[in-house]
């Protein structure tokens, strides 16, 4: 049409943003289709959360849902016709590989003025460009290059994962807090119940009989000594598991300090056993009532903190000394019965080691040395710190770090001596001390001489 | 009026075609130079070719003059060359009636094709002298101007080893030849076809292809060809890739390049993308087009700092990294 400005075209602009919208349409299909399963996956591990922990089965059904809507509202939102970008159509062109010539040709179809200037016969060309750029568009198979997406094994695991989900709420397995709330019992009862069943009925059965058989009395001294032996052994264990159990996490704290009917029980029995057996060896005897004592801290302990594990803490930072003396009193205490313990057999000598309680006894515990009369408890903590102080500061002060007190020690234990000699100044210039610059490698000279030569 | 744009692109690419093959028969091997210098040709641009002595520069030229039946002049250049032996002079006449008169005796560039052979031997005066014809198409001597006769191509060479007396050339010259092809070593099978060429009695003779006039005509319609803007964009970006302070340059240009290629760079890889987008029968520019005829149009137009040109890195290295660095898509 010569002598008139090429309008845009169209048919070629809508024939490139139909492509364009099945090309979107397949990208968000593909990608929707392998978010599908992992998306159904999800909702399969929320059902078995739910169903485990107890909570309200609209939450997964309301997840699952949300999921599919979001997954539909994408290839909507992806399938919807947009005015083709640039580089849409660009993407187009190099999947159909036409060599740019969509490319240009879309851009040539969106100008309102004349392709190529005011010339006519340059405007012929543009027209030219767009009607070939139009045929080759319409002797491509699109449906070819942007096939339908063949997702049926995604779609079908996807199914399978959304019924399994079904069936996990309704089948899956509960967890026994769950079960036990569902039988109507409160929080308590429910975190009781679950530390009676963590306790190993082995080892409670076993000190039982043990307690049992030393509160009735009427042992002889060596048997005594040999069941007191086999309790320390069992109160060990249950020690260890406990300190397992601490590391295992907060659900594990109920194994020794979450059953206070059962430490109440101990502290019982151990008490009535040290107090029937006036005739044991005093080191049993002590060890007895160290044990009842023990466990009767341990309850208090325990049911202070099962009251308000937070106020509890902040009653520790505040304790202040006492506590500190408390806990301390505590460490010597398990120390001694260490000490106890390793003793020999003999009486005698567990008796020297008890340490007395009078002015010339001193403080037969460890680290304890002298009589300290009633600062003992608080020594323990105070030596360990003032071992730990010195040993910093012994680190610390290494040879030449702390120049300035080198410096001074040595100014006060030795005599400055100040000496001048005279050594003449050059009077001449010396060339041959003079330094001369770097020579120029050989092989860059000539291209030196030729970068500055040449901008003279 | 389809139809007359089809047969346009056709014609053109029978005449490309044709010419290159007329060449090829005299010059062996180096399809790519030959393609190149009628792309220059047929963009008016000039072409400066490098290559070791021997390679088939001066042939290149020969041949390409016979088969485009144009009129041919070569200099020699030499140190003691002067811009007078390039351009022409006013020499004194004397009328037949008696009394004198100045009359201005033209130098070798009145021609349509120029061979300025060796141009780096010739001092940086005497070089300057092509200035003007190869920017203007016209040369000034005196207080007259002269236009050169159309197409006008000046086709010079360099010998990139022989570096001693010679001057390279200034960077206003460089950037006024629209391409820098590098001749390369011939190849051993176009070695044999270059012995049986040249050492037998007979020899290939060429036929002329076209005249100045179609040469004229395959001009204009090598600019009729559209560009989208996208293209021309990228041709713009690869254009300002070369300088070391733009977004788009690469490490090797910001490290390396002094000044990146000016605005004419950009015309001249437009103008040779159209041709190259003709010859293979389209209508439409590409960016393949573009990247095609990018590392002839760029090579020499990027100006090293020190350190480039002592390690001696190589600006081909620098425009393929480019063309690899720069997205055909803004």
């Amino acid at each position: 049409m010569p002598g008139q400005p090429a309008q845009t075209d169209p048919t070629l602009r809508a024939a490139v943003a139909d492509i364009d919208r099945r090309r979107r349409a397949r990208a968000i299909r593909l990608q929707v289709s392998t978010l599908a399963p992992y998306a159904a996956g999800a909702g399969l591990l929320l059902a078995l959360a739910c169903r485990w922990f107890g909570w309200s089965t609209s939450v997964p059904v309301v997840g699952l849902v949300v999921l599919a809507v979001a997954l539909v509202a994408t290839v909507w939102w992806g399938s919807r016709v947009l005015p083709v970008t640039d580089a849409s159509a660009a993407a187009i062109d190099e999947d159909a590989q036409l060599g740019g010539e969509l490319h240009s040709a879309h851009w040539f179809a969106g100008r309102s003025t004349d392709a190529g200037g005011s010339e006519p016969e340059a405007a012929s060309w543009s027209t030219f460009h767009l009607a070939q750029a139009a045929k080759r568009i319409q002797n491509v198979d699109w449906s070819t290059l942007y096939p339908s997406v063949q997702a049926g094994r995604q779609w079908m695991t996807s199914v399978a994962l959304v019924a399994v989900a079904i069936v996990a709420l309704v089948i899956g397995p509960r967890s026994r807090a769950t079960v036990l709330r569902d039988q109507g019992l409160s929080p308590e009862e429910v975190q009781q119940a679950l530390a009676m069943d963590m306790l190993p009925d082995e080892l409670q059965a076993k000190i039982d009989a043990l307690l049992g058989e030393i509160g009735e009395g009427g042992l002889a001294e060596a048997e005594a000594r040999l069941k007191m032996d086999e309790l320390r052994d069992l109160l060990g264990q249950l020690s260890d598991l406990k300190e397992s159990d601490l590391a295992k996490g907060d659900a594990a704290d109920a194994k020794m300090g979450d059953k206070p009917a059962e430490g109440a029980d101990l502290a019982a029995k151990a008490e009535e056993a040290a107090s029937a057996n006036a005739g044991l060896p005093e080191d049993v005897r002590w060890s007895l009532e160290d044990l009842a004592n023990r466990l009767a801290n341990a309850q208090k302990n325990q049911s202070e903190t099962n009251k308000d594990n937070a106020s509890a803490s902040e009653q520790t930072g505040e304790q202040g000394e006492a506590a500190e003396g408390a806990e301390a009193a505590e460490m010597t205490q398990a120390a001694g019965m260490q000490m106890v313990r390793e003793a020999a057999s003999d009486a005698s000598e567990g008796q020297m080691m008890q340490g007395g309680g009078g002015a010339m006894g001193g403080d037969s515990r460890p680290g304890a040395g002298g009589n300290q009369g009633g600062q003992g408890p608080l020594d323990m903590k105070a030596l360990s710190e003032a071992l730990r102080q010195e040993m910093i500061q012994a680190q610390q002060d290494q040879l030449g770090e702390n120049i300035d007190t080198e410096l001074r020690r040595k100014t006060e234990q030795s005599q400055a001596k100040v000496n001048f000699t005279r050594v003449p100044a050059p009077t001449t210039f010396d060339r041959s001390r003079a330094a001369l610059p770097p020579p120029v490698p050989e092989a860059h000279r000539s291209l030196l001489q030729r970068y500055f030569n040449r901008r003279q | 009026m389809s139809t007359a744009v089809e047969h346009h692109i056709e014609h053109f690419q029978e005449r490309f075609v044709r010419i290159t093959r007329e060449v090829g028969r005299r010059i062996v091997g180096n399809e790519d130079i030959v393609s190149n210098t009628v792309t220059a040709l047929l963009a008016g641009g000039h072409v400066l070719l490098e290559g070791i002595p021997g390679v088939g520069k001066t042939s290149l030229v020969h041949t390409l003059a016979d088969v485009l039946h144009l009129k041919f002049s070569r200099i020699q250049f030499t140190p003691d060359l002067m811009p007078a032996d390039i351009v022409g002079t006013n020499i004194v006449q004397e009328h037949d009636a008696g009394g004198t008169f100045f009359e201005f005796q033209p130098g070798p560039i009145f021609a349509n094709v120029v061979l300025a052979d060796e141009i780096n031997r010739a001092t940086p005066k005497t070089q300057s002298a092509l200035l003007e014809a190869m920017q203007e198409m016209s040369v000034s001597v005196g207080k007259t101007t002269y236009k050169l006769e159309q197409p006008f191509l000046v086709l010079a060479t360099q010998n990139p080893l022989e570096m001693e007396g010679t001057y390279p050339l200034p960077e206003a010259q460089l950037d006024r030849f629209f391409f820098k092809l590098k001749v390369t070593y011939p190849h051993e099978d176009a070695m044999h076809t270059i012995l049986e060429r040249t050492t037998q009695a007979t020899t290939d003779k060429v036929e002329r292809v076209v005249d100045a006039d179609e040469i004229l005509k395959m001009r204009h319609a090598a600019r009729l060809v559209p560009i989208a803007k996208p293209v021309q964009g990228y041709a713009i970006r690869l254009t300002l890739g070369t300088h070391p302070h733009s977004p788009y340059a690469t490490p090797m240009i910001k490290k390396y390049v002094r000044y990146g290629a000016s605005p004419r760079a950009a015309q001249a890889l437009v103008l040779a993308a159209k041709i190259h987008a003709l010859t293979h029968g389209q209508a439409f520019v590409s960016p393949d087009n573009v990247r095609a005829v990018a590392l002839p149009a760029l090579r020499h137009r990027v100006l090293m700092n020190f350190e480039g040109e002592a390690e001696q890195v190589d600006a081909d290295v620098m425009v393929n990294e480019l063309l690899a660095g720069v997205s055909p898509d803004a």
